[in-house]
């Protein structure tokens, strides 16, 4: 059988969670920070009150247009044939943190991100059998801010046969992501059906909208792309510091913004996102690589299934600087709660220092680490051939298993076959210049970017993703600003 | 048409297809082919290609092993047609587990890759005593002598072993090679072994080197 789910919630206790939450919701409300949105949804039936910009719905709204979210949707790659179902059984893996400094993957040195990195990063991606997402994984510090969206997309269009996403950033750069897809995928009648582009929605905790990311799901929803809603609330300080509590404030905040993209558009594809954890109560900071952000993770998925919504959870996630035990640790931890708790969409790879840093090298273990972790799901399967009753009988005492048909013909399913983990003697590994996981994962890492050629696209579209590029390149960031909607 | 049958085979060995391996060689020789030819233009080379997969890491030990099987399964067809000097193994590799030991995996993996690498492979199976080692070796004068141990309590008899040999005088006419979990490059050395293999491949790799 499969291996059985992790699972922290029983059946009442998600009801509980549930009610409570629509408490929340009818007596607290949230706060939403765009004019035109509180309209939408005062026309939904919900009470809107302009002074204070809080918004009260009632439990037949919440009924109402949760229950507009699809159930599922295709995630495809830049490459329209590549694609994977995206639901609440099945499973994707994905970068996604943001890092503003990173490890040098020739020189080793801890230094500020660059364009380059983020180009790295995603020939990685295209390349490594388990990750099938990038998200906005790695912030370029060497090119002008309003310029990052367009830089990244058209590298991804022209390199990577999976998926991409970034964050929803307002009005006009949300525009600028969806008109860039369009370009690349060849027109907008390409990503109807299928989505090449996840956006994700960063939520103001504790019951808030931010402003510029909740316009940015407005544009996503009249789109009909889809859009993943992640709180990061943490235990003790934006969030109640029992987790049952920020359970329920957390699915406040999930429920409104999968609501609100459905006001806008019913059907948009969307997910209930967690990067919710504790915070370090000595300092007040966030705790990513903590084991309850692995069960606050593992609740989330099962608040998300309980209304039948795909799940995006964090994991990988570490607090570690270096490449130590701890960084080991804490990403092994989250990475296996969060898969066996059956999240959907499963992101940090690559990354340190609560996200914000990392280096490629980790990237290449993460997807080593998740194919091992897919294969502990997968179980064991018994039926007549994997119980081997005639091998064994003909093997017989004394004998030995390694030259027998049946070996050959299983072990590649039965074993997980690591690339860098060392299993040999001592010896050997001396001989070989006694390298660790890191170096290993290093020169596997050089290998692949070696070895990379960008895609054939057609040269039209590449055309049309340099001229929108240059456009963008030439506006000024007062024009962003100048694109925003009314508070 | 011989040309096409030829890299049928080489295929068949190569993709571990042991059934139709057989069925391929007895065709080639129908179709008036010299079994010296089929051996070296044909299955030499494919256990050549299997050796190179296995060192680029896409294939593993029970590939090989396979491949081994089906290159065996052809030779023993070819050899009884094969003339006096038309073929020359590399060498003469006598094989045992020395005596209290009974672990023999390891020995039968490099009895295979042995035979793969174009090695004749004697094997005395585990357990073997000093003087067993002695008499084989008389009879069959191999070129290399390899041991096996898995145990630290067994691995000692092997230093016996040689000591033997150089008793009755012997010693420098065989190479003597070891191997097993708990030994080293160091333990090897102190007993007098003329090599150290950490694993099957780097004992074949060892046994070729010592044939130079």
């Amino acid at each position: 059988m499969k291996s059985s789910k992790f699972e922290v919630l029983n059946q009442q206790e998600l009801q509980t969670i549930h009610q409570h939450t629509l408490e929340i919701f009818e007596a607290t409300g949230i706060k939403v920070e765009v004019k035109k949105m509180r309209e939408m949804l005062a026309d939904a039936g919900c009470i809107v009150d302009e002074k204070t910009r809080i918004v009260k719905f009632p439990t037949t709204v919440i009924e109402n247009y949760v229950k507009k979210a699809p159930r599922e949707f295709i995630l495809c790659g830049a490459d329209p044939e590549v694609q994977w179902v995206i639901n609440p059984d099945t499973r994707v893996y994905g970068g996604l943190g943001t890092l503003i400094n990173i490890y040098d993957l020739e020189t080793g040195e801890y230094r500020p991100t660059t364009m380059k990195d983020i180009e790295n990063h995603t020939i990685l991606i295209d390349h490594l059998d388990y990750i099938q997402s990038n998200q906005m994984d790695i912030w370029p510090n060497d090119i002008p801010m309003q310029t990052i969206h367009c830089e990244t997309i058209r590298f991804w269009a022209k390199n990577c046969r999976k998926s991409f996403g970034m964050g929803a950033y307002g009005v006009l750069a949300t525009n600028d992501m969806m008109n860039m897809v369009e370009i690349a995928m060849g027109g907008k009648e390409n990503i109807v059906d299928k989505h090449p582009f996840i956006n994700i929605v960063s939520i103001q905790s504790p019951l808030s909208t931010a402003q510029i990311q909740l316009e940015g799901l407005m544009i996503l929803a009249e789109r009909g792309q889809p859009a993943l809603m992640s709180p990061e609330a943490m235990a003790g300080t934006t969030a109640p510091v029992t987790l049952a509590g920020l359970l329920v404030q957390h699915n406040t905040e999930v429920l409104a913004h999968i609501i609100m993209a459905q006001v806008v558009n019913p059907g948009t594809p969307v997910m209930y996102g967690s990067v919710s954890t504790i915070a370090e109560m000595r300092r007040g900071t966030v705790a990513l690589g903590a084991v309850e952000t692995g069960l606050i993770s593992a609740a989330a998925t099962q608040m998300a299934h309980f209304y039948d919504i795909p799940c995006r959870a964090v994991a990988g996630a570490t607090e570690a600087k270096t490449y130590d035990i701890q960084c080991g640790i804490e990403r092994q931890r989250s990475l296996q709660m969060v898969a066996m708790a059956g999240a959907n969409y499963i992101t940090c790879v690559g990354t340190t220092e609560s996200t914000t840093a990392g280096g490629h090298e980790l990237t290449v273990i993460d997807n080593e680490l998740i194919g091992m972790l897919e294969r502990g799901i997968r179980g064991i399967e018994v039926n007549e051939n994997t119980l081997a009753l005639d091998v064994i009988k003909n093997v017989g005492p004394d004998g030995n298993y390694l030259m027998e048909e049946h070996t050959q013909k299983h072990f590649r399913k039965e074993h997980f076959i690591p690339k860098l983990c060392d299993r040999d003697k001592r010896d050997i590994w001396e001989k070989g210049g006694k390298r660790d996981m890191a170096i290993r994962a290093r020169e596997e890492a050089l290998k692949i970017l070696a070895d990379h050629e960008p895609r054939d696209i057609d040269p039209n579209v590449a055309r049309e993703l340099d001229n929108y590029a240059e456009l963008v390149a030439n506006r000024s960031l007062d024009e962003f600003y100048a694109a925003e909607w009314d508070a | 048409m011989t040309d096409s049958l030829i890299r049928s085979l080489k295929d068949a060995v190569v993709e571990m297809k042991i059934d139709e391996t057989e069925e391929l060689c007895r065709k080639c020789l129908n179709a008036g082919m010299k079994p010296i030819k089929i051996l070296n233009e044909c299955l030499i080379p494919a256990l050549d290609i299997v050796g190179g997969l296995f060192r680029d890491g896409d294939y593993f030990l029970p590939d090989v092993l396979m491949s081994v099987k089906a290159y065996n399964n052809c030779y023993s067809i070819l050899e009884p047609l094969l003339k006096e000097g038309d073929y020359k193994s590399r060498g003469t590799v006598l094989l045992g587990t020395v005596a209290g030991d009974i672990h023999e995996i390891g020995k039968d993996i490099l009895l295979a890759l042995l035979q793969g690498n174009g090695f004749d492979v004697i094997d005395l199976g585990v357990d073997v005593a000093p003087d067993t080692f002695l008499e084989k070796a008389r009879e069959t004068n191999p070129d290399i002598i390899g041991m096996s141990a898995l145990l630290s309590t067994t691995m000692v008899c092997m230093k016996e072993v040689i000591d033997l040999f150089t008793e009755a005088g012997i010693r420098d006419k065989h190479k003597f090679i070891v191997g097993g979990s708990p030994l080293s490059q160091r333990f090897a050395d102190e007993i007098g072994a003329d090599g150290y293999g950490e694993d099957a491949q780097s004992g074949v790799e060892l046994a070729k080197s010592l044939m130079i």
